[in-house]
């Protein structure tokens, strides 16, 4: 018999979906589709350099704008042990740069609010005063000498974070 | 008018199109992609053109014609377009779907027989990190199809207006 008269039911069959009903009519339920009651909304300042120094942020404007329910800082992480985070790959990982930012988009802080317009409306009112280190921006340059990404980690002298 | 139902709300005059779909009608099947017009998940038909919501205000919609993934088809039957995408395959996690269909619909309306190379650059604002686009082609060209043999729109047997 030939393979392709064979009636294969299962491997290599071709089936019908049976979530499509409902994904093709809209109706696929996304995390960002639910709405419970008392929901608020993040939005973070990210960092527009690739490597610097955060010499200060200033949230003050931000706590003021109306519908702000928290503005938290990497600083304000530490305080509870939180703006450092382990990594799979035994390595820790920042959830809000608290010394400097290590990467260009590198997340600086975070506001919670009402809803997202005022979210990103307090988030413009942070003031963040950065102190640029030059960057590394391919991987020759980090293997070379010179720039020190990860200085936060005791005893690392280069830039190779994990090796496999 | 959003899927033929007359829709009245007070916005904010910076509210997006597609914030108003979602939060105000409470419409969730456009999807906020990229929020910078990239995408395409967002992708509504603004009087049966194309448009990506996140990059139209909702009071520009004031007085116009807004047909979303909600309005094709009818309860008891899906559009060719919606038909297509379920028979090839032209989904996986559904996110880009919505906006994919009303682009195809738009399209096929525009250009029933097109060529594969017209579909392709018909939906080259839409992106989909799954199918690989291959299925979502095939989908159109379903759609196509299907309209020519039973003479029915890309938005459904019983098209909402």
């Amino acid at each position: 018999m030939a393979l392709d008269e064979i009636q294969i039911g299962g491997l290599g069959a071709r089936r019908k979906r049976v979530e499509d009903a409902r994904f093709v009519r809209g109706k696929g339920n996304y995390i960002d589709d639910f709405k419970l009651p008392g929901m608020l909304h993040m939005e973070t300042l990210r960092s527009p350099i690739a490597h610097a120094k955060i010499k200060s942020i200033d949230t003050s404007k931000a706590w003021m704008t109306p519908g702000v329910h928290l503005v938290v800082t990497g600083e304000m992480a530490a305080q509870h042990n939180l703006a450092w985070m382990p990594t799979l790959s035994y390595d820790t990982q920042a959830v809000l740069a608290t010394d400097k930012v290590r990467f260009q988009g590198q997340e600086v802080a975070c506001v919670v609010a009402d809803d997202p317009y005022i979210a990103k409306d307090a988030v413009e009112q942070i003031v963040v005063e950065y102190d640029p280190l030059p960057p590394i921006v391919n991987p020759k340059q980090a293997l070379s000498a010179g720039v020190l990404i990860r200085d936060d980690k005791a005893g690392q002298t280069n830039n190779i974070c994990y090796t496999w | 008018v959003v899927n033929d139902e007359p829709r009245e709300a007070e916005v904010e005059p910076r509210l997006l199109l597609l914030h108003f779909i979602r939060e105000v009608l409470g419409l969730t099947g456009t999807h906020l992609g990229c929020d910078t017009t990239s995408c395409g998940a967002c992708t509504v038909l603004y009087d049966g053109l194309p448009v990506k919501s996140c990059t139209v205000f909702a009071v520009q919609a004031d007085g116009h014609e807004i047909l979303t993934v909600e309005g094709l088809g009818s309860p008891s039957e899906l559009s060719p377009v919606q038909e297509g995408f379920h028979e090839e395959h032209g989904l996986q996690c559904g996110f880009c779907t919505p906006g994919m269909m009303m682009t195809a619909t738009a399209f096929l309306e525009e250009n029933p027989n097109p060529t594969e190379e017209e579909i392709r650059w018909a939906l080259s604002g839409n992106n989909c990190r799954c199918t690989g686009y291959q299925n979502i082609v095939k989908a159109v060209q379903w759609a196509a199809r299907k309209m020519s043999a039973s003479g029915v729109s890309a938005r459904g047997a019983n098209p909402i207006h």
